[in-house]
């Protein structure tokens, strides 16, 4: 009976946590951060131990509104469980690399109580999004990280280009969030409340449908993939640890774990996987193309994940939810990985120009290897994580039969390991232009050591976490995977010809650095318009928010702002509104 | 319903309505817009007491009303205060001085 406390601990330390820094704005920095520190370590320590106390079946934690039936149920299984123990560990690891990276921020006069309680805040929703089994527990953590993001990517406010960002990161995924509401609401007209009940239920067509498309949108704005995923590079604007927890720990796996958590409730119709399989492979190949071009090291990574969702998202539309997850896991060590080094190369080289950073890695081995293990494991080299979960992913597409979508993954496969070794050679190889540059905080380099030992090895718990959610979710027919087995998967043919492809391109380009120089799309090529424009995206949505400008503008002139006017308005309102209530008596 | 005293009643209630009405809508002064908003509230409360009296339930229409009352001070007290301010603001007092809402 340990779980329930465990679970609801796990939630709301980081929240209560978050309203105890932002009260102690006025207390020393020292005594903050402290608080910061202590909580994010906590909400970690209580998130891992949720996962020794997994379960199958939700439990109800009490009635929100017992007039309207709507209950505050969490559910604590191995799906939710690992999200959420992903959010407190990469969350406090991001909290600790803060305190040093941040420092400058705060002498600027950034107001870091406020950072620390967004970040604890954020760190909280996310946890609570991921073990809530009530639909409107779940849209409030959704909603919640929606605002800790907005607020985060807009944190420098006195730079214009933040708080636009900011601004479009929210408008954009604001459209998804209105599919999750349409969904929530189209179910609980069937008297549906939590996501148990939801794959016990036999729902009417139309229902379904609804509730599937709204489920959709909510998913492909929250996880960035095409065509909503305009926010994410933007987004970079954000401070760097900022960016490491939005692509890795909290945001953007919110969209991929709404879908995996309906798949059984949505699988059998059709147009939904098949739908999540082409915007997952178009957005993985879209993504990996516009990171080859990007010459920002931030916006190559945001672009990255853009793509690895789309591995993700794909995923779950060819019906492998552990080969999903297990990519979500892999993802979100190596690119809070790859994010947390990068801010250290970014600060000490201070530009963000991949070519204007060459060689910054000379001065800074801790930094260098940190981002060489990220690389690795982010192309697939083998046996770091990435390794594992995408052959397993491939594997489990090509087996679905849905040939089309996994030759474009492994297209994108191969332009991951093009541009992740680009990245690396240009920023960390070649003849130091910043000499001086040197590993960071020693508080920071141990938050790089520790993930990317975790980077490396954890790829090796498929047995465990396989076999976790096999039990936990008994109806979703998951089969426990031994290591042996999954290393048999990585050997079966499609997938084994990907892997060789893998090493032998990671050798060549590792072995001539200078390639990586000549990859630079020429301003005004076909390319780097594209890449430059967001692939014409931007233009379109720029375009149609004119328009709505326009129809405002024309209905604005019916506006006299005349009181006399408006009053007779009034009037005639109530007159009509009072003949319709005698017309409705009389009747 | 034949009583005369509420035939009476509800004829200058509505005689005030009007009236509040007729300043509400024509008048550009803004002290007598907001007096015309509140003779149209005391034609209403007085319809609500005859309404009491016909039904035989003048206790609740007084309850009711006094309620009205207490809310129609909180009115006129916000209502003076934001014309003090746009007395200040604007520097005249009628509705051509707050027409920056038009579109």
């Amino acid at each position: 009976m340990i779980a329930e406390p465990l679970a609801v601990l796990t939630i709301f330390v980081p929240i209560v946590g978050a309203g105890a820094v932002a009260a102690s704005g006025r207390a020393s920095a020292r005594v903050r951060s402290g608080i910061a520190i202590g909580v994010a370590i906590t909400t970690a320590a209580l998130s891992l131990l949720t996962l020794t106390v997994l379960r199958d079946h939700p439990t109800r934690i009490g009635i929100w509104i017992p007039a309207m039936g709507v209950p505050f149920d969490l559910r604590v299984d191995a799906l939710g469980g690992f999200v959420a123990a992903i959010a407190g560990s990469v969350g406090a690891l991001v909290v600790v690399y803060s305190r040093a990276y941040m420092r400058e921020a705060a002498r600027e006069g950034y107001s870091m109580a406020r950072y620390d309680a967004l970040v604890l805040l954020f760190i909280g929703a996310m946890v609570g999004l991921a073990l809530a089994d009530s639909l409107l527990a779940f849209y409030i953590f959704w909603e919640l990280i929606g605002l800790c993001s907005f607020a985060l990517i807009a944190f420098y406010h006195r730079d214009p280009n933040a708080r636009r960002a900011g601004l479009k990161a929210f408008a954009v995924t604001r459209i998804g969030d209105i599919g999750l509401l349409v969904a929530v609401v189209a179910l609980w007209s069937q008297g549906i409340v939590t996501f148990s009940g939801l794959e016990a239920a036999g729902l009417p067509a139309d229902v379904r449908t609804l509730a599937a498309l709204g489920v959709l949108l909510a998913a492909v704005g929250k996880s960035a993939q095409v065509p909503l995923h305009v926010w994410l590079p933007d987004a970079m604007e954000a401070p760097t640890p900022v960016s490491a927890l939005i692509h890795a720990a909290t945001l953007v796996n919110a969209g991929v774990y709404l879908l995996a958590r309906t798949a059984p409730a949505f699988g059998d119709l059709g147009w939904w996987p098949a739908s999540l399989l082409w915007i997952g492979a178009a957005s993985a190949v879209l993504g990996a193309v516009a990171a080859l071009a990007e010459t920002d090291l931030k916006r190559v990574l945001a672009y990255s994940t853009i793509s690895q969702l789309g591995f993700m998202v794909a995923a779950v539309g060819a019906g492998a939810i552990l080969a999903s997850q297990f990519h979500l896991l892999s993802q979100a060590i190596f690119k809070a990985l790859l994010f947390l080094a990068a801010g250290a190369a970014i600060q000490a080289a201070g530009t963000r120009d991949v070519f204007r950073m060459r060689g910054v890695g000379r001065g800074m081995p801790i930094t260098s290897a940190a981002f060489l293990v990220g690389i690795a494991a982010m192309v697939g080299l083998p046996f770091a994580n990435g390794f594992w979960s995408k052959d397993l992913l491939l594997g489990a597409v090509i087996e679905g039969g849905h040939l089309g979508a996994f030759l474009l993954l492994i297209v994108a496969t191969l332009l991951t390991v093009g541009y992740g070794w680009r990245t690396f050679n240009l920023v960390f190889r070649g003849t130091a232009r910043t000499p001086d540059a040197r590993d960071p905080d020693p508080s920071m380099a141990v938050v790089l050591v520790v993930l990317a030992a975790a980077a490396l090895t954890s790829g090796f718990l498929i047995g465990p976490y396989s076999e976790a959610l096999a039990r936990s979710m008994p109806l979703r027919g998951i089969e426990p995977l031994p290591l042996w087995d999954a290393f048999l998967v990585t050997l079966r043919w499609p997938t084994a010809i990907v892997s060789l492809a893998v090493i032998a391109l990671s050798a060549a380009l590792a072995a001539r650095p200078g390639w990586s120089r000549s990859v630079r799309p020429r301003d005004g090529s076909v390319l780097a318009g594209a890449v430059g424009s967001g692939f014409g995206f931007d233009a379109a949505y720029v375009a149609f928010a004119r328009r709505i400008g326009a129809a405002a503008r024309a209905v604005r002139r019916t506006q006299t702002g005349d009181l006399n006017v408006n009053a007779i308005g009034l009037v005639a309102a109530v007159v009509v509104l009072l003949a319709a209530i005698l017309l409705e008596g009389l009747g | 319903m034949a009583d005369p005293f509420v035939w009476l009643n509800l004829g200058a209630a509505l005689a005030l309505f009007a009236l509040g009405l007729y300043a509400l809508v024509a008048r550009e002064g803004l002290l007598r817009v907001l007096l015309g908003l509140e003779i149209m509230g005391k034609g209403a409360t007085l319809s609500l007491l005859s309404a009491g009296h016909a039904l035989g339930d003048l206790g609740r229409a007084q309850a009711m009303v006094i309620v009205v009352i207490a809310i129609e001070t909180v009115v006129v007290a916000i209502a003076l205060a934001l014309l003090v301010r746009v007395e200040r603001v604007a520097g005249r007092l009628d509705v051509r001085g707050i027409r920056r809402l038009t579109g």
